[in-house]
């Protein structure tokens, strides 16, 4: 047994080695790689990878799938060495580009395919576009919170009765819900934030952390992704989607080329193709709405033409303004909730 | 920056990070000084067993464990809420308790191996002048065994003060940060002055591993000076010795079994009940099926994941073990400074959250050799450079204090330096380096932090796929990898020691 663990390990420090020499002497690469960092659900990228070998075949493209907040550690890290692997950024926190353009990071592009994409929804300078928008809305525990019960308007959260039962995830931690909370603080205004504080609502984790605090009745309400939901119902849960009367929340998620991306040409086409029915569809059925105008809604969801009317309106200048806001926010954030 | 690092928030996190280490090392040196003696040194019904049974929930990473409790001890939908002191698990007594089971394992197994080189002849000596057990354990064994006893508990600080997902998980729902969920925090969403304040945060977290490093370094030291001429084990054969207990061999055994109770048995009946159960919550016997399981084995990244940490966990240990043996050698058997300050330098990452090392090597590797990232190697990297400090401990103390007749009479002899390692100290310190290679193996096997950040096309690993289950797909399904691990290393571990123990055959 000692021998075969020796033999084992010794063989798997070789072919960790032999994998690092090929990676390091790789001749001259015939068709470009591009990177693309992206927090699309694994399941999408396992779709789309060979459809782009397929759409694209002078192009290899190499995924690395993590969290919205994930990448940007990595981003953020890599760029402070010096440049990053990443030639295309496709994650859910507008903010992040807005930071990446400032900085100039990011390479100017308009995208024919990305045309008919509101304006509000598209960066002026075209250092971004975007590609998907999943919408943030009141997910409810079926059984324990009864339909005639169950809270209207975001406002409603705030009534006694659903003391110490709601939660929502950590502006710290998770991208959309800081979004979220810097909506929030728009309108209904700070006292709401401070309201939910008042409830004992639970804020950690991420959106699947919430559900799970939905779905085991541990705090029946909670402020989550819808896509998450439906997901969820798919799979037999008792949870089910509340779209507030006053408004969902949009976080319109973004994709963009890196400024210094060795292959500039192929990333536009790539660019492209995540404009392209094939992709789109894809990204509908994971549960977000697609950017582009008269597009199905997510399977179980209602369509975007109802939601659009109440839903949060986003532009160029309100996306700055909380930029700027942000740190204040956040610290603002903590202050409440960690006292 | 500065108002930052002047806010109560940083100073509050940092007391409690530093509340909960120290709780974690006593209570760990504690019950490891108590179970070690009691499998080790005494006749206790089942010892054996409970030997491999006491070091398995190392062979789980702590988050897991964290999940199992959150079901079971949830303040609000808790299964054992009632029984918990309010706040259930998630307040700080869960995290000390939930760090415990994993930190617990460092200085039990030390003394596990301590106890195996101790010269039965000075306990012989202390009982034949008419000392009775507690005195011979107090007055001899356990003065002899402080070193592997205080290095222990060091790392259990070290272990609870960088770890993260059990503060991430229990401290977070309840608004208790610690250095490293601050930390993670402004990794995530601080952009980049958050990189910048996180690395800050870590450099003084880093600063005070040091700093417990340090004088854990000088306490060794200076006890293996002052016990060198007392040697404690001499690698002659020797009859081994054990307490007998009497008729207290199987009332003794409730201790060790109620620790494997809270740290084994509780957790994974929970997460088989996750597994099993339809959803979170919905624990009905009616909805009971094999769903999860079936789509766990069909979800096409297990395969590449199992032989990814597989492959890692095989090879890292080697490295570790292999390097640490020869590197401790160099400087307690020839006091070769090189090798000390080395050894010493590559202690630090211990201490050291996953996450900064991750992406530390992010930019060093953005600023080296820009877009050449080989994940595979920057997993191995990192966690070989995190999981050093198991070794390079575990054999310095054990070089330390195995008395060097055999290498001097084999030196005498005209063996070289390789002759002596392989065949004179390879035999002698066969217990360490099963431990070391047990400790160094199980955590990158399921190692979370670093894989996320660094993970990429065809490096899924066993950490990558339970979180992208749990995250993204079916938090059932990750319940349910989570339980075969467990499974798995308990098998194991019930294999083994239903041979004899290898660990048990030092000194025969």
């Amino acid at each position: 047994m000692n021998r075969t663990l020796k033999g084992l390990s010794l063989l798997a420090f070789a072919l960790t080695l032999a994998a690092a020499a090929t990676a390091c002497t790789r001749s001259g690469p015939e068709k470009p790689t591009l990177w693309v960092y992206t927090s699309l659900y694994p399941e999408v990228i396992a779709k789309l990878e060979p459809r782009v070998a397929q759409a694209l075949p002078d192009i290899t493209v190499k995924f690395f799938q993590g969290g919205s907040e994930t990448i940007a550690s990595r981003v953020n890290a890599e760029l402070a060495g010096g440049k990053t692997q990443a030639d295309l950024l496709l994650t859910s926190d507008p903010f992040w580009y807005q930071d990446l353009k400032t900085r100039g990071a990011l390479l100017s592009y308009q995208s024919p395919a990305a045309s008919a994409v509101p304006a509000e929804w598209q960066d002026p300078d075209h250092a971004f576009t975007t590609s998907r928008v999943p919408v943030m809305v009141i997910g409810a525990h079926e059984k324990i919170v009864s339909d005639g019960d169950a809270p209207k308007k975001w406002s409603d959260l705030l009534n006694p009765r659903w003391k110490g039962k709601l939660s929502l995830g950590s502006p710290l931690e998770s991208g959309t819900t800081f979004t979220a909370v810097a909506l929030f603080e728009k309108a209904p205004g700070w006292s709401f934030v401070e309201g939910l504080r008042k409830q004992d609502a639970i804020s950690a984790g991420g959106n699947s952390a919430v559900l799970n605090r939905i779905e085991s009745g541990e705090r029946p309400l909670g402020i989550v992704l819808l896509e998450n939901i439906l997901k969820a119902r798919q799979k037999g849960a008792p949870v089910r989607a509340i779209y507030p009367e006053d408004g969902v929340l949009p976080i319109p998620s973004p994709i963009a080329i890196t400024a210094k991306t060795a292959h500039p040409e192929s990333a536009k086409k790539l660019y492209d193709w995540f404009f392209s029915p094939e992709v789109q569809t894809e990204i509908v059925a994971s549960g977000m709405y697609s950017p582009l105008p008269g597009g199905a809604p997510p399977p179980g969801g209602k369509p975007w033409s109802e939601l659009a009317g109440a839903a949060v309106q986003w532009n160029p200048s309100l996306l700055k303004e909380l930029v700027a806001s942000r740190d204040g926010t956040k610290s603002k954030f903590q202050t409440l909730w960690l006292n | 920056m500065s108002e930052f690092f002047s806010s109560p928030l940083l100073l509050d996190a940092l007391l409690r990070t530093l509340g909960i280490g120290a709780s974690v090392a006593l209570l760990s040196g504690m019950l490891a000084t108590v179970l070690a003696w009691l499998v080790v040194r005494t006749d206790i019904a089942g010892g054996r067993w409970f030997e491999r049974w006491l070091s398995t929930p190392y062979s789980l990473p702590a988050y897991l464990l964290a999940l199992a409790w959150m079901v079971l001890g949830n303040p609000t939908v808790g299964l054992l809420k009632d029984l918990l002191p309010e706040g259930g698990i998630t307040s700080l007594w869960g995290i000390v308790f939930v760090e415990t089971s994993v930190a617990f394992v460092f200085p039990f197994l030390e003394l596990c191996a301590g106890f195996r080189r101790l010269d039965p002849a000075l306990e012989e000596a202390a009982r034949l002048s008419g000392a009775g057990v507690i005195s011979i354990l107090r007055r001899v064994s356990l003065p002899l065994l402080m070193p592997a006893l205080i290095s222990g508990m060091g790392l259990s600080f070290l272990y609870a003060i960088s770890s993260f997902g059990v503060p991430a998980l229990l401290g977070m729902p309840a608004r208790k940060l610690v250095l490293t969920t601050l930390i993670y925090s402004q990794f995530r969403l601080g952009g980049p002055e958050g990189l910048q304040k996180g690395l800050w945060i870590s450099l003084l977290l880093l600063g005070f591993s040091a700093l417990v490093l340090a004088s854990l370094n000088l306490h060794q030291r200076r006890t293996l000076k002052r016990l060198g001429k007392t040697a404690i084990a001499t690698g002659r054969a020797s009859r081994e010795s054990r307490v007998r207990l009497g008729r207290f061999r199987h009332a003794a055994a409730l201790l060790p079994g109620a620790w494997v109770t809270l740290t084994l048995v509780l957790p994974w009946l929970a997460l088989g009940l996750s597994a099993l159960a339809q959803g979170p919550g919905q624990y009905h016997l009616s909805g009971w099926s094999l769903a999860h399981l079936q789509s766990l084995l069909a979800h096409p990244l297990l395969l590449e994941s199992l032989i990814n940490s597989v492959l890692l966990a095989a090879s890292i240990s080697l490295l570790v073990t292999g390097l640490s043996f020869f590197m401790a050698f160099k400087e307690v058997r020839r006091s070769c400074k090189i090798a000390r300050s080395l050894s010493e330098m590559l202690l630090l990452p211990f201490g050291t959250p996953g996450s900064t090392l991750a992406l530390l090597w992010l930019v060093a590797m953005a600023f080296l050799l820009p877009g050449t990232s080989v994940p595979l190697v920057a997993l191995f990297v990192t966690c070989a450079l995190k999981y050093f400090a198991v070794g390079i401990r575990a054999y310095r103390t054990a070089y330390g204090q195995v008395d060097p007749v055999l290498e001097e009479a084999a030196r005498l002899s005209g063996a070289g330096t390789s002759a002596l390692l392989i065949r004179i100290w390879r035999p002698l310190l066969k217990s360490t380096t099963a431990s070391v290679l047990f400790l160094v193996a199980m955590p990158v096997l399921t190692e979370l932090t670093m894989s996320l950040l660094l993970t990429g096309p065809g490096a899924s690993t066993l950490g990558t796929l339970l979180f992208q289950l749990q995250e993204y797909a079916n938090p059932s399904a990750a319940a349910a990898l989570a339980w075969v691990l467990l499974s798995l290393a308990l098998l194991i571990s019930l294999a083994l020691s239903a041979r004899r123990s290898p660990t048990a055959q030092e000194n025969s």
